[in-house]
């Protein structure tokens, strides 16, 4: 150990002992994305109005949420004996229930009680019994702080093993090729979704001929419904900077580059705050904790595009270029970032290296999958028509039966319709496979899908195949980055198509026409346009009796398609339908209280309407040939999205309420 | 070398080469619509789809992306090659208008007919201007994209459903349809990786991408600087020539050469119905290859067909009327033989011009030397030319530098003296840049304001005006070996210390070592006396660097195209001739009684511009021109010539390259080629001269001027006419200290600017206006403040005599005490306030008076 660490531990210590055990009683708030947009901030903002107006003798603390998203906001008070529960959700109206519970009046907060995260609390069981993580079954490694610690406090990271493993190798001036080498034998590989060796990845930098050279950080996670990387960005930063740290000591690299999408604000706050504490503190830049070595780490925000996730467009993203994937070669391991050798890992990748460098190969490898072919344990965020919505960190090979399970099954009770692993790229499989597929790899490509980097979306049966491709070769087409004709025409093309035949405009041709695009696709540059076509040739071969339902009958049992449902007005007695009326963006629905009605050659069926007034107004077959106005009208160049497809689209869904699932209903308590 | 194999066919290819390049060398036809020869792959149209023998993941692969490695094995012509490749491009043709590329009546279809197809007349291969000479379309015919079934025809296709964005028409030089544009980019690379501009650059992403000028403005509010790269590039109408966009479609083309400056870009015309309709680069001149400049491509035009001279004119009363064109020649005649008769020949004086070709040059030193007899033969800027020769001659030795530009661009170290290369010579600047971005040289410029070579250099010195041969002298001082021949130091007032300082480094990093030096030295041809300094400053760097090889490592751009060449001729005063300013006071005070002025345009070019009128109304004039030039009107008769374009003949550029020029263009009425006008003169005053053509003065020049071939033997770009060996050794020159500025006003910098050309300035017309991209004076801020004057203002420069009103930009790239006019602004009105050359100190002061506040 280094004269610099020990110093560091001591005070570390101490600040964690006061946080473990505090004077008096402390509520900590969970403030992360996901929180904030369950209104964390406004919980935040009463908690502290409502302990000064008592003056009551209570501190507040911030952590991370601890996984369980569908009961946002979350808190947790820690008592000075050490006993601390989590409760959820807490409300702005609950806090005064919270700071009751933790100045003394026992049981005030009792309904919101989730578990205890330490100590006993009568009639509270511990976290680790509650349904949603029991298909945990290696406990928490990545996660270990997630929800215990401040995610913004250094000393608490030290105080919990942070750095140590850092230090021991710099003091031991351990050989930068058996860190390398430690990472082969525990066999990490890439978990953005590639599974590629990192140790293979690292000796290719390590190699090469230039001196000048860098890491990056891949922090640019697109994929809609993957949220594992913001939850380390965002609860434990140091995690992230260590590995990265040990990555630049095992491959010679003095450089590295947090590449944060700028929808993470908080991520790149709480990293940069993260890159600011540890540089004071000796753990980073020069002399780094006296051992000679030296590295610098610092943020860049992404600008938006999804391609920037592929490694080469954030590397032209890095440099200030317009953020395209490169043609490869040159791999950045030979050309990357200002055409020096880099090194592009994923967050998790980074995040699992300090802890294999102290707990060694060994003891990595005890989680795997049954088979074997899948080491560690990976973190998984779980979203869509599911009642509970959350992430967990399981090893692989969990069947996804189980994690329907925990998860507390679909919204409603309804059933399954579809998987979603990994983001549009990766394609989707109907829910008939749900007993064949587990969280690793080979079920998945099995059947022509990819299980990605994490995001799972359980898709319920009020979703369309074909809604869904209208939806996601949009989503295709405006990512692509320009270069490749086959992406950003071949896209628009199936976009085109699926619009069409969701406009009830299907054709026999369609299905050799998406082929033929999808052949096309094969040809492009990037993973984007390669992969553009799996989840069309998925709803192809798949989805094949609902996609020719639309096509042939122009029938749409999920009632979502525009061209084949209309909506009608099912009960005069909703008081909701005035206001039904007033959303209405095309002035469709007419008449007065009473004597509602709907006029189908106005009406662009956006929906806005049944999400009012859902008693009021339901949506119903439409006979063939309705006329749709002015809807899923290709989106012209340039133009952005009309506000009348706004409630429909992707973007609305996975963006706006992260986890809080595809159109089912409100997040509800346990 | 690598072995490889092209649909079975073994080739020999350097490994590690594109493979399209070298598909294409093999006369195989390949689609690749964003592919440019030379640069790096983009791969962005994925339509040069091959078969390469174990490709993975499957064996079609990209043949731009594909480098020749040893026992390659590819097929272009496989099935699935042309189905892969037909299914691309009809991604491509389904965002572009294309019923017609794929339709089998289009070769029988007539633009007014109706099409069988119902296609929409603004969609109609038909009806676009790059109709037949369209890559996109050659391509789709490669592929037989009309035996492919059309998935996406009849299709609700974004394309045609959304309103085509407008087309931006609003500047001379280049329409920007973005409608037709299939986002190869290839535009946009070649403006950054050829010209190192970056106006064009990709905006947006998906179906919504783009080609965007600047921030996405009209082209004129880009950076843009006309070249016309993009032009050449591009696969589709989408960057046009807006001259003659319309009828572009050539019928044959010419070989010839620019002469806008000394560059010499060898060009080809198109020519349609017997005139030039479009210019591409001809790469036949090595240094500049496939570039030319805004004024190579579009300046042809510059000058409307009706506004040149098709019929000779003489003087009727007051007026100058049409006269059938041997009557003009025998009224020439009479008039220049009645002074011979009564003066004798050396009342007449003989002005040629640098746009004339050799021959004519040549026959025009004839015609004063045996002919007319006199001495007093000279050009408007023959002293400023003469004055650089002499600096070269006492320096070096030799009357002709060996240098050869192609020198500069394998420099390691350049050296730039100019006004603004960029502006004057802008393929030049090119070629510079090139060094820089390509092989990391480092460039030092040394320039009054600030240029478009100023970012690409490690250190720029920004001397005053009349103090730049004292900053390159400053270098030279650096470096020498022996300080005591340079003269008194003089010190570079303007130049800041620390800009002293790095040049200083980098020349003296260049004095170390033996790579590559150049120096390259644009006079401004304002003032001879100035010039000469610099030219010996020039020479003196070339010397302390590079000793013995001085001469290889001075480059001399003169500013206009053929000075060397006329020089060489004989254009030039004879034994007690009297040179060009002193012509001028001859002809003022009665001593030269007629001119015969061939080409040239002393009211255009010659700084004092009273003391040249007075002197033109004073004399007879006999013009020889193309156009009605400020000159011509005050002319006894005119002679109508053809244009440039329209002659035969050679001219030698800056590095002694003797280029070609063939005519693109026929006589529309009684204009003649000038080598005919001046054999006709000749002999009606009773020359004797028996030349045919063009070919047979070649011919006999080869005989009489050294280094000079005749026609067969001229290899356009290739030929050089490099004269004999040093014959001294090389020797450090002195310079003195400049004249001091009187008064108290600002100085006035003059330089041509990059889009006015001397034909196009020779006329006041709209067209050829159109074709100047705005011309103001420049002024720094701080001044501009001083003399309440604000951008856009319009103001009066004086000398108290003359008054020039032009309106102002505000750029601190000028000096503060210094404000910049381009010398063509308003047909060289600006001449007006310099004194005639010589005469008067170098530089002159103005005053500044904004109008609204007279």
């Amino acid at each position: 150990m280094s004269d610099a660490y020990d110093a560091l531990r001591e005070r570390a210590d101490a600040a964690w002992a006061a946080w473990q055990h505090p004077e008096r009683p402390r509520i900590d708030i969970a403030i992360e994305t996901s929180s904030l947009a369950g209104g964390a901030g406004d919980t935040l903002r009463a908690l502290e109005a409502e302990i000064g107006r008592r003056g009551a003798a209570v501190d507040v603390g911030r952590v991370h949420g601890y996984g369980l998203q569908w009961l946002q906001p979350l808190a947790d008070i820690t008592w000075p004996d050490g006993t601390r529960v989590l409760y959820g959700p807490v409300t702005a109206e609950d806090v005064g229930l919270l700071v009751d519970e933790a100045t003394g009046l026992v049981g005030a907060a009792a309904n919101l009680a989730v578990g205890t995260l330490s100590g006993r609390r009568t009639g509270i069981p511990p976290i680790a019994d509650h349904p949603f993580l029991a298909a945990e079954t290696m406990g928490r490694r990545l996660l270990a702080r997630i929800g215990h610690t401040d995610p913004e406090s250094l000393d608490h990271y030290i105080a919990t093993g942070g750095y140590f493993a850092l230090d021991r190798m710099l003091s031991r001036h351990q050989d930068p090729a058996s860190v390398r080498q430690l990472m082969i034998d525990a066999n990490l590989t890439g978990r953005g979704g590639a599974w590629f060796p990192a140790g293979m990845k690292w000796n290719f930098l390590a190699g090469a001929a230039v001196e000048e050279r860098y890491l990056i950080c891949n922090a640019d996670e697109g994929d809609p419904g993957g949220w594992v990387n913001r939850v380390l960005l965002e609860g434990d930063p140091h995690l992230i900077v260590e590995g990265m740290l040990t990555a630049a000591f095992a491959t010679g690299a003095r450089h590295g580059f947090f590449y944060i999408r700028n929808e993470y604000p908080l991520a790149v706050q709480r990293v940069r705050q993260a890159i600011a504490d540890a540089t004071a503190a000796g753990l980073l830049g020069d002399n780094i904790l006296g051992s000679g070595f030296s590295c610098t780490l610092e943020v860049i925000r992404g600008a938006g595009a999804y391609v920037c996730g592929e490694e080469t467009g954030l590397i032209s993203s890095v440099q200030d270029g317009r953020g395209m994937p490169r043609v490869k070669p040159p791999f950045p391991a030979a050309a990357g970032v200002f055409m020096k050798p880099s090194n592009v890992n994923n967050v998790e990748t980074y995040a699992n290296v300090p802890l294999i460098l102290r707990n060694g190969a060994e003891w990595f490898r005890q989680a795997a999958n049954p088979a074997g072919t899948d080491i560690g344990t990976k973190i998984f965020s779980f979203s869509g028509d599911i009642a509970r919505v959350g992430f967990m960190e399981v090893p692989f090979g969990v069947p996804l039966a189980k994690i329907i399970e925990v998860c507390g099954g679909m919204v409603g009770g309804g059933k399954l319709k579809a998987i979603q692993a990994g983001g549009p790229l990766a394609g989707y499989l109907p829910g008939s496979l749900l007993g064949e597929l587990s969280l690793e790899r080979a079920p998945f490509s099995k059947h022509s899908a990819l299980m990605g980097g994490g995001g799972i979306v359980f898709i319920g049966e009020g979703s369309c195949s074909v809604d869904l491709n209208v939806m996601f070769s949009e989503f295709l087409e405006e990512e692509s980055c320009g270069r490749c004709t086959t992406c950003h025409h071949g896209n628009q093309r199936m976009h085109e198509v699926f619009s069409r035949v969701a406009a009830g405009g299907g054709r026999n041709e369609d299905r050799h026409n998406l082929e033929l695009v999808g052949s096309s696709l094969a040809y492009s540059n990037c993973v984007h346009g390669q992969a553009s076509p799996t989840i069309m040739r998925n709803t192809l071969r798949l989805f094949e009796r609902e996609y020719e339902a639309h096509v042939a009958e122009h029938r749409c049992d999920a009632l979502r398609c525009a061209g084949m449902t209309r909506f009608r007005v099912a009960d005069q007695s909703d008081p909701n339908l005035p206001a039904a009326r007033d959303i209405c963006p095309t002035g469709a629905i007419k008449g007065e209280p009473g004597a509602f009605e709907v006029d189908d050659s106005l009406c662009i069926r956006c929906g806005a309407c049944t999400d009012l007034a859902p008693r009021g107004l339901v949506r119903e077959a439409a006979p063939l040939g309705t006329a749709v106005p002015e809807q899923r009208v290709p989106k012209p160049p340039g133009v952005p999205a009309a506000a009348g497809r706004v409630p429909l689209s992707f973007q609305t869904t996975v963006i706006a309420r992260p986890e809080g699932g595809m159109g089912g209903p409100p997040p509800f308590r346990r | 070398m690598a072995k490889i194999t092209i649909n079975g066919t073994e080739v020999e290819a350097e490994a590690g080469r594109r493979l399209v390049e070298v598909i294409k060398e093999q006369g195989i036809r390949i689609t690749n619509l964003c592919y440019i020869d030379g640069l790096e792959p983009y791969a962005g149209c994925r339509t040069c789809l091959v078969d390469i023998e174990g490709g993975r993941p499957t064996s079609i692969q990209l043949s731009c992306t594909a480098q020749v490695a040893e026992g390659m094995v590819v097929r272009t012509d496989t099935p699935e090659v042309k189905r892969a490749r037909q299914g691309v491009m009809s991604l491509i043709m389904a965002n572009h208008p294309d019923r017609c590329l794929t339709c089998h009546r289009r070769v029988h279809c007539q633009p007014g007919e109706i099409c069988l197809r119902d296609d929409v007349v603004t969609h109609r291969c038909l009806t676009c201007s790059k109709n037949y000479r369209c890559e996109l379309q050659t391509s789709t015919e490669m592929i037989d994209m009309g035996e492919y079934e059309e998935p996406w025809v009849g299709e609700v296709r974004s394309y045609y459903e959304t309103p085509p964005p407008e087309p931006d028409r609003a500047n001379p030089y280049l329409e920007f349809d973005p409608q037709m544009c299939i986002i190869c980019t290839r535009c946009v690379r070649a403006c950054a990786d050829i010209r190192h501009t970056g106006a064009i650059t990709l905006s947006g992403k998906g179906s919504s991408t783009a080609i965007a000028f600047g921030t996405g403005g009209p082209v004129h509010e880009s950076n843009c600087d006309f070249c016309g790269a993009c032009i050449d590039v591009c696969p589709t109408a989408t960057l046009m020539e807006k001259p003659n966009k319309w009828v572009g479609l050539a019928e044959e083309w010419t070989n010839s050469t620019c002469n806008s400056c000394s560059v010499g870009c060898t060009i080809s015309y198109g020519v349609a119905n017997d005139r030039p309709v479009i210019v591409r680069p001809d790469r036949l001149n090595q240094f500049s290859r496939d570039q030319i400049c805004v004024r190579g491509r579009f300046h042809y035009d510059a000058v409307a067909e009706n506004q040149r001279l098709s019929r000779s004119l003489a003087r009727r009363g007051e007026r100058l009327l049409p006269v059938p064109a041997d009557e003009a020649l025998a009224e020439a005649a009479r008039l220049l033989d009645g002074v011979r008769r009564e003066h004798g020949g050396g009342a007449i004086a003989v002005l040629g011009s640098p746009l004339a070709t050799n021959e004519e040059a040549y026959l025009l030193a004839r015609i004063a030397r045996d002919v007319l007899q006199t001495p007093h033969i000279d050009f408007s800027h023959g002293s400023i030319h003469r004055a650089v020769q002499g600096a070269i001659h006492d320096a070096l030795g030799v009357d002709r530098l060996p240098s050869d530009l192609t020198s500069v661009e394998t420099a390691e170290t350049i050296v730039v003296l100019a006004s603004d290369l960029e502006e004057s010579h802008n393929v030049a600047a090119l070629r510079i840049k090139d060094a820089v971005v390509k092989r990391g040289a480092r460039l030092v410029v040394v320039s009054p304001r600030w240029g478009e070579l100023v970012p690409f250099a490690a250190a720029w010195l920004q001397p005053s005006p009349g103090f730049e041969a004292a900053a390159v002298q400053a270098l030279v001082r650096a470096i020498a070996s022996d300080a005591s021949q340079l003269g008194e130091p003089v010190v570079p007032r303007g130049v800041t210390a620390s800009s002293l300082e790095s040049a200083v480094e980098v020349v003296r990093a260049a004095a170390a070592s033996d790579k590559g030096f150049a120096v390259v030295y644009a006079p401004n041809p304002v003032d001879a006396a100035a010039a000469g300094d610099q030219a010996r400053a020039c020479a003196n760097l070339a010397i302390a660097a590079r000793g013995q090889a001085a001469a290889s490592s001075l480059h001399y751009l003169p500013t206009d195209a053929n000075v060397l060449g006329i020089s060489d001729m004989g254009v030039g005063p004879a034994a007690n001739g009297m040179a060009f300013s002193q012509i001028i006071e001859a002809a003022r005070d009665g001593r030269i009684k007629a001119l015969l002025i061939h080409d040239d345009n002393p009211l255009l070019n010659g700084a004092g511009s009273d003391d040249i009128r007075a002197a033109l109304e004073a004399a007879q004039l006999v013009v020889i021109d193309s156009v009605r030039s400020t000159t011509a009107e005050l002319a006894e008769v005119v002679l109508a010539e053809l244009p440039f374009f329209a002659k035969d003949g050679t001219i030698t550029n800056a590095d002694r390259r003797i280029n070609r020029q063939r005519p693109a263009g026929v006589p529309r009425r009684e204009e003649r080629d000038g080598v005919a006008l001046l054999t006709a003169l000749a002999n009606e005053l009773g020359g004797n001269f028996a030349y045919a053509d063009a070919a047979a003065v070649t011919a006999e020049a080869a005989s009489k001027v050294a280094g000079y071939l005749p026609y067969e033997q001229v290899r356009s770009g290739r030929s050089r006419a490099v004269g004999a060996e040093a014959t001294t050794q090389p020797r450090l020159q002195a310079i003195g200290a400049p004249a001091a500025p009187e008064g108290d006003g600002l100085r006035l910098v003059v330089a041509r600017s990059l889009y006015t050309t001397w034909e196009g300035a020779s006329m006041r017309s709209e067209e050829a206006d159109k074709m100047h991209r705005e011309e103001v004076a420049t002024l720094n801020p701080r001044d501009a403040e001083a003399a309440g004057v604000r951008s856009g203002d319009a103001v009066v420069l004086t000398d108290g005599t003359h008054e020039v009103s032009v309106s102002v930009r505000l750029d601190d790239g000028v000096a503060p005490g210094t404000v910049y006019v381009p010398h063509y602004y308003d047909g060289g009105a600006v001449m007006s306030l310099l004194p005639l050359e010589g005469t008067a100190a170098a530089s002159v002061t103005v005053a500044v008076r904004a109008l609204q506040l007279a």
